[in-house]
């Protein structure tokens, strides 16, 4: 629905994300990447995608749709999620005055890691640099042969890599605000942010939803987030919420990092830096 | 009074191997709404929060459902109790209060802007703990919850807006898909809202699964795996440090608790539970305790508790030394111990356990109720059942199993007694001593138990569901033989009983009651004078209303046999037409018994059947009339033309051809053999004013007649002869009692006063019969008068699979026995 009736995209001239989608998931073999299927039709008219959907089984799907900011091509190496060993990565968001700081970033790459980069889009290159701040973590051989990272690590190298964005983007001078919701995941754990470079400005939307199962109503067909015990088996992270069952749904709030670790616990933690304000979270979130 | 029946069953917390918990469950509630998320436990309540957000709440003695509390549109995560009050956090990001006695809303709390579930709830003095979705701690005090006016607080509710669920986009908003639940129909109860002031953002990083408080320090354990510690003593929540885990375990804090030697016990994701010492802050000890998460902890009687998904629930005493576990059902999520220990289960049963612990105060005494029940579930457990030789033994200990009873109750005397080689000992008891006496009739034999398949527990194990109680006797007859002798016990200890009682429980009564009158004239003088006959024997008509039952039919059976004079079957296509036919001669003389319309056509037989007076037809029309409005279950309410139909059944006479059988050597299939003999059963119920040996005398000289008939029409070539072997037994006279003498006057006021009725209760007869209650009052004539108390309601399935009694009945059947002796003058 959020291709073609999204509801809460910050730029309303718009209500659609129709430049290409991707879908990433990971199959039932542990500790192995995952595989990607991108397009640069939109997600509602994909009748590959409607197949595959139909058949695909997988504990952990990353879904992506697109509406190209910056200027970048429609092309497939510019959809997201992208992947890099067993690790995928997403955006949501534009990262403003890219152009400014952009070949700041490709120099501080590693060489792997420049060379890994297919397409043009601020999106890519962030996660880039994430991998970057990954490998700069822990410097044990070769990141693309790693099979698995501690939730810890992934989101150390998160906060690292929006911390770097700003340095930079602050000594470039950009005044335009970024919206930096990005995801990542190893197939075992999920870290995601919503996050704006702006200290009273709601970031780009993000919600969540966990319980024991997510299951459509055999009377009305609608889908419905099952909470049968204390313990978190499904959670969904979605820009938007999927149903409109209101409880079903919560907000992420600005500025902060949600993990869901390989035991399926959900964290939340704020993100601590300038652009902290802990009364924004008591205004009314959109 | 005895202090205990059964053997004490506490277990000694012995080092070394862990002993058993002693456990029973002694009640298990049917799935209403989805998985139990929550339990909390009144004196007389038990509250059980669900998945669907509904609270189902169970009286405790009976287990009856007593209602249910609407409200949250998510599930109810979390109950807590504040004098008197019961709180419940729902899914719905609200807190509901509930007027524990009067079991209904009061008003609705709701948490801050996106708090998500609240989860876990907890009690400050008159300070409400919230532990939410967002990893928030919030706070409501509720002493000062008018401070903030209504209208304000109307106001900050309307500006709670959610651009995505409440703005129109581009499409219109859609409906939620549960309709009628809306979230915003609270009106009718005042709403108040967790103040931004009283909200910890962040208390952990997780959802904040779980909060205890004691001496105004907050305990709060997350899905980030932390437990925090908060200073609630300052009117704030100050955050007062943490109890320090492996940051790097990914292991959830699923539940606290606390006991009162200074630790704290988390029961963890991994399935563990982690002691702490609250004064070093330090982990002593991890418990091994299950294989998964540990959903709940209680601490009660020096002993904790731990309910797991792994379907178990485990408890350890005050030396952390394993005690046992109890286990039935699904995995455990909720949990709540006072008394008796009550687990929620993931599919949505409620399991009551007695629980034992060591130390308990064994000083409490054991409700009357709960020691009926104990002693029918122990009764329950032998098959005695008559007329069985290999199971003579069972009906023999079941007998003295009764005896001892009645010594540990107080009985001056119990023995079993007989007169008769082979059948099964009548018991008899005494209550009180003196000349005139009350003779309580009952049975200790039961029917068998059937297709123990078609059972859902088994048939002698009491099983106690959805507040009743289930096994072979429980209704027939054990349980109200118990509820009476209970009852007189309880007089005599309390010095209230007016005239002596006794017992003479038999076990041979679905038996024909083999050596009973032989035992009772044969110890004659150990009854004394009977005044009154009281059994208990009979059902209500329907379910709800209270009866009492002044009348049976009597009773006559008749086996009709027909042989042929050749020994052997022949073929129907050799020799038919050439033999006299055994069956068709009997298919002659069972249709000249009844007409299609169900009169019977015994000459004579309906002369002596009292009119249906104007009087009797009226009373049956109010009968009627009460049940019509008090019957909400089929069949009683659903049935047309009850009246008629009841008249029918208690008030005429009937005759009823049971089965037909063959002797054949063929097999049933076959049909071409000529059977050598047939044979029929048939009984006939006989009502006032048909004498029993005249009617039976009729029966037999008309079925005679109509055999020599049948015979004398055959043609006298054929090869055979045909012979009638016919034997009529009357079995049962009719009884009939006057409703409107004294007795029964004082067993009407004391039902009525028991079930808390504003009429009286139904007056009603019976279609069947029971041998013993003619008998035993034309034996002891003139004075005895017989009363027959209900206590099981009409879908107690006597003598059928899953028989069962409501515990409210057996528990009601045993107060109304109480009053009516207590108050009864016989004199």
């Amino acid at each position: 629905m959020q291709s073609f009736n999204c509801k809460l995209r910050i730029d309303l001239r718009r209500p659609m994300n129709g430049d290409g989608f991707g879908i990433g998931w990971y199959d039932d073999e542990p500790q192995t990447p995952g595989c990607i299927f991108t397009s640069t039709l939109p997600a509602w008219s994909n009748l590959n995608l409607q197949r595959l959907a139909e058949k695909i089984k997988s504990a952990l799907v990353f879904a992506h749709v697109r509406a190209t900011t910056g200027e970048t091509a429609t092309s497939e190496s510019n959809c997201h999620p992208w992947q890099f060993g067993n690790l995928m990565w997403m955006h949501n968001g534009n990262i403003g005055g890219f152009e400014l700081i952009k070949r700041k970033l490709q120099n501080a790459l590693s060489e792997e890691i420049y060379l890994s980069i297919q397409g043009t889009t601020d999106s890519e290159h962030a996660f880039a640099l994430f991998l970057n701040m990954l490998q700069e973590d822990a410097p044990r051989g070769s990141l693309r042969k790693r099979t698995e990272f501690s939730f810890q690590e992934l989101r150390r190298a998160m906060l690292a890599t929006i911390a770097q964005l700003n340095r930079w983007l602050d000594e470039a001078g950009v005044e335009e605000t970024s919206l930096m919701n990005f995801a990542v995941t190893d197939g075992q754990s999920v870290v995601c942010t919503r996050y704006i470079t702006s200290y009273d400005m709601e970031g780009a939307s993000l919600y969540y939803s966990s319980g024991s199962e997510f299951r459509s109503d055999a009377d009305s067909g609608q889908y419905r987030m099952i909470k049968a015990n204390k313990r978190e088996d499904v959670v969904v992270v979605a820009s938007e919420p999927l149903t409109y069952e209101r409880s079903d749904w919560m907000v992420i709030p600005t500025n902060t990092l949600l993990v869901i670790t390989p035991k399926l616990n959900v964290h939340l933690y704020p993100i601590h830096d300038k652009y902290w304000n802990p009364h924004r979270q008591r205004a009314v979130p959109r | 009074m005895a202090s205990s029946l059964s053997p004490s069953p506490t277990p000694s917390s012995t080092q070394g191997s862990p002993s058993v918990m002693a456990h029973t469950c002694v009640q298990e509630l049917t799935a209403l709404g989805g998985a139990v998320l929550a339990v909390a436990l009144s004196a007389t309540h038990v509250f059980c929060g669900s998945q669907q957000g509904d609270i189902h709440v169970w009286r405790r003695d009976t287990f009856r459902l007593e209602t249910t509390l609407e409200g949250h549109t998510g599930g109810c995560h979390a109950l807590a109790v504040m004098d008197g009050v019961l709180f419940s956090g729902g899914g719905d990001g609200r807190v509901r209060a509930w007027d524990m006695r009067g079991l209904r809303g009061l008003y609705v709390i709701h948490a801050g802007v996106n708090s998500g579930a609240v989860l876990s709830l907890a009690v400050v003095g008159t300070r409400l703990v919230l532990g939410c979705q967002n990893t928030s701690l919030q706070w409501f005090d509720v002493a000062t919850r008018d401070d903030v006016p209504r209208e304000e607080r109307r106001r900050e509710l309307l500006a709670r807006r959610l651009r995505f669920f409440d703005d129109s986009g581009p499409i219109g908003v859609c409906p939620a898909s549960t309709p009628g639940r809306s979230a915003d129909n609270d009106e009718a109860l005042d709403e108040y809202l967790v103040a931004e002031s009283h909200i910890v953002d962040y208390a952990h990083s997780g959802y904040v699964y779980s909060v205890v408080a004691d001496n105004g320090v907050v305990y709060s354990g997350g899905s980030d795996g932390a437990i925090r510690m908060w200073d609630a003593q300052a009117g704030q929540l100050e955050a007062a440090g943490q109890l320090e885990r492996s940051a790097a375990a990914d292991v959830c804090v699923h539940s606290l608790a606390l006991d009162c030697d200074g630790l704290l016990f988390a029961g963890l994701q991994s399935g563990g539970i982690d002691v702490w010492d609250l004064e070093t802050r330090q982990r002593i000890r991890t418990l091994p305790a299950h294989s998964a998460n540990v959903f709940a902890l209680a601490v009660s009687h020096r002993c904790l508790f731990s309910a797991s998904a792994d379907g178990s629930v485990r408890a350890w005493d005050a030396d952390l030394q394993a005690l046992g576990e109890l286990r039935g059902g699904g995995s455990v999520l909720a949990m709540a111990v006072d008394g008796v220990l009550v687990a929620g289960h993931g599919d949505g049963a409620v399991r009551v356990w007695e629980v034992a612990a060591p130390e308990a105060a064994a000083a409490e005494p054991v409700r009357v109720d709960a020691r009926l029940v104990q002693a029918l579930a122990q009764w329950v457990r032998f098959r005695s059942v008559a007329g069985v030789p290999a199971l003579q033994p069972e009906c023999r200990r079941a007998a003295r199993f009764l005896r001892d009873l009645m010594l540990q109750l107080g009985a001056a005397d119990a023995r079993l007694i007989a007169a008769t080689p082979h059948a099964n000992p009548v018991v008899y008891g005494r209550f009180g001593s003196g000349d005139d006496t009350v003779f309580v009739y009952g049975h200790y034999d039961v029917m068998p138990a059937g297709d123990d398949a078609r059972w859902a527990s088994p048939p002698f194990e009491m099983t106690g569901r959805d507040g009743y109680v289930y096994g072979r006797g429980v209704s027939d007859d054990k349980g109200p033989v118990l509820a009476t002798l209970f009852a007189v016990a309880e007089l005599h200890a309390a010095g209230l009983l007016r005239t002596a009682v006794v017992f003479c429980i038999e076990g041979e009564e679905e038996h024909g009651s083999l050596g009973l009158y032989e035992t009772v004239e044969a110890h004659r003088a150990l009854f004394g004078v009977p005044r009154l006959v009281l059994l208990s024997s009979s059902y209500w008509l329907g379910e709800a209303t209270p009866c009492l039952t002044y009348g049976m039919r009597g009773s006559i059976r008749a086996r009709v046999r027909v042989e042929s004079s050749r020994n052997a079957d022949v073929h129907s296509g050799v020799w038919g037409g050439a033999v006299n036919e055994p069956l068709t001669c009997l298919a002659h003389m069972l249709a000249a018994l009844v007409d299609p319309a169900g009169r019977v056509l015994v000459p004579g037989f309906h002369d002596a059947v009292r009119p249906v007076s104007l009087a009797e037809e009226e009373a049956m029309r109010e009968l009627v009339a009460v049940v019509a409005a008090r019957e909400k279950t089929a069949p009683v309410a659903a049935a047309r033309g009850l009246d008629r139909q009841l008249l029918r059944r208690w008030r005429q006479p009937a005759l009823t051809v049971h089965h037909v059988e063959v002797s054949t050597v063929a097999a049933p299939e076959n049909a071409t053999l000529v059977p050598a003999a047939a044979q029929a059963a048939v009984s006939v119920r006989v009502v006032p004013d048909q004498a029993l040996g005249d009617i039976a005398a009729k029966l037999e000289a008309h079925i005679t007649h109509v055999f020599e008939a049948f015979v004398a029409a055959r043609p006298p070539a054929l090869l055979d002869d045909l012979k009638l072997d016919l034997e009529v037994k009357p079995i049962a006279n009719w009884w009939l009692a006057d409703p409107q003498t004294p007795v029964y006057r004082a067993a009407l006021k004391a039902i009525a006063e028991v079930w808390g009725m504003d009429a009286e209760p139904l007056l009603i007869r019976e279609g069947g019969s029971i041998p013993a209650v003619p008998w035993l009052e034309a034996f002891f004539a003139p004075h005895a008068v017989a009363v027959n108390l209900p206590m099981g309601q009409s879908s107690d399935n006597a003598h059928l699979d899953n028989e069962r009694i409501s515990l409210e009945n057996l528990q009601r059947g045993r107060q109304v026995v109480y009053q009516f002796l207590r108050d009864l003058t016989l004199l």
